[in-house]
């Protein structure tokens, strides 16, 4: 690739100790056929600070600085998503799952329900998540509903809790939750109201960090293991299988599998979608 | 006096760690350091702390983790948490009051200030 005028230069060996340093020190892996991706952004960051390659990798690498760590993340990472993403799994957990659990729950005399939504992006998914809930769950209010909603991107995260939206992100979701769970602003945006916004909360930290607890029903990682090497993924899953609690659920992107990434996990197939429950091992 | 008081010092950083450490040791205070939200928390449980400085960014548990936990826990809640961190903006502080942090001091990291919020809190 030509680099664009005025962008920063970066030799194919320079890019990938960028490579090599944002793996062990992210976790996030650019495979080959991603290194344009990764050579670009990059570009874009040196760019806007003035610094050449070689800076750029002795700052990111400082010691006492973290500042930068973070604006790297910020620009590396693919953040695209929206309201009620994969409309075939939505309706699976809104009108199966959902009201299996909640109907168990209920006769157990157990009215909590907590959720972890992995890699969050801007909100989307776990908004969407607590207006499915919403939906459900007939006295919703009476109900202790924690929706725990993860992302290492902090830009992702301010906005997230902003919940301010335009019309493209909330297209693919059911009309009526627009009447029920947002604001109308002036300028065309949308807010999410305060009832979702209580049972969500959002917080900044990486999927490949020890810790979490343990005590989920249900887990969904959407479109992020794809950012992973598979030694990375099958840490993360067997992580998903502590967090959750016996039969709890997982959900992952509609093309993302667990064969041979980790056991215990039974595949249930729902109408045009999967979801993976945790049995014993 | 102040080696009556204990402060945990929490960053990932050998090097903020040692600044940190050699000026709190010499105003007398007594020092523990842990690299990483789980190794404070193990001691936490073990040592009597009287106040933590901590660092945001860190492997394993990272310090709006930690701190958020501590304020969980009626028997930490009460431990003074000052959050030092490279960040600076608005977002961020806002992050860390989340969290429950008590105080939110920015790096580079400085003595005068540290002491300062000290004597506020011990
Ligand atoms: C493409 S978005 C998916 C958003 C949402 N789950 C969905 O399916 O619409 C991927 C998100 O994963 C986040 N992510 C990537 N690596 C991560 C990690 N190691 N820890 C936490 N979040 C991560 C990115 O910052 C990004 O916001």
């Amino acid at each position: 690739m030509n680099p664009r005028p005025g962008a920063a230069v970066l030799t194919d060996k320079q890019l990938l100790r960028f490579r090599d340093f944002i793996y062990e020190n992210l976790g996030l892996w650019f495979g080959d056929s991603k290194l344009p991706v990764l050579q670009n952004r990059l570009r874009i960051r040196m760019g806007k600070l003035g610094v050449d390659a070689d800076k750029y990798y002795a700052l990111i690498r400082s010691e006492d600085d973290r500042a930068e760590i973070e604006k790297l993340i910020n620009v590396i990472t693919t953040n695209e998503t929206y309201f009620y993403r994969c409309e075939s799994q939505m309706d699976s957990f809104r009108e199966i799952i959902l009201p299996r659990m909640v109907e168990e729950k209920i006769a157990a005399g157990n009215r909590s329900l907590k959720i972890w939504s992995a890699g969050c992006s801007t909100g989307e998914e776990p908004y969407t998540l607590a207006m499915c809930i919403f939906e459900t769950i007939p006295f919703h209010s009476i109900w202790d509903i924690l929706i725990y909603a993860t992302d290492l991107s902090t830009d992702v995260l301010n906005r997230a809790l902003e919940g301010k939206y335009n019309k493209r992100a909330i297209e693919r979701m059911p009309a009526d939750f627009l009447k029920k769970y947002f604001d109308l602003r002036e300028n065309g945006l949308y807010y999410v109201n305060n009832a979702i916004k209580k049972v969500v909360d959002f917080e900044y930290s990486n999927l490949v960090d020890a810790y979490y607890d343990t005590d989920y029903d249900i887990i969904f990682c959407r479109n992020v293991l794809i950012y992973f090497r598979d030694e990375t993924k099958k840490m993360i899953l067997n992580k998903f299988y502590d967090a959750l609690k016996p039969g709890g659920y997982m959900f992952l992107g509609p093309t993302e599998m667990v064969r041979g990434l980790v056991d215990g996990f039974k595949l249930i197939s729902l109408k045009d979608s999967v979801v993976f429950q945790k049995a014993p091992r | 006096m102040n080696s009556d008081y204990t402060i945990l010092v929490v960053d990932d950083s050998p090097v903020v760690v040692e600044a940190v450490r050699d000026a709190l040791l010499k105003d007398g205070y007594t020092v523990l350091a842990a690299a990483d939200g789980i190794e404070a928390l193990d001691m936490v449980r073990q040592n009597r702390v009287d106040l933590i400085l901590l660092d945001i960014d860190m492997p394993r548990m990272n310090g709006y983790q930690l701190c958020k936990l501590l304020k969980r826990d009626e028997k930490f809640r009460e431990i003074p948490v000052v959050m030092l961190t490279a960040k600076s903006s608005d977002a961020d502080r806002m992050w860390g009051v989340k969290a429950g942090t008590d105080e939110y001091l920015t790096k580079p990291f400085n003595y005068a200030k540290v002491k300062e919020i000290l004597g506020r809190f011990l």
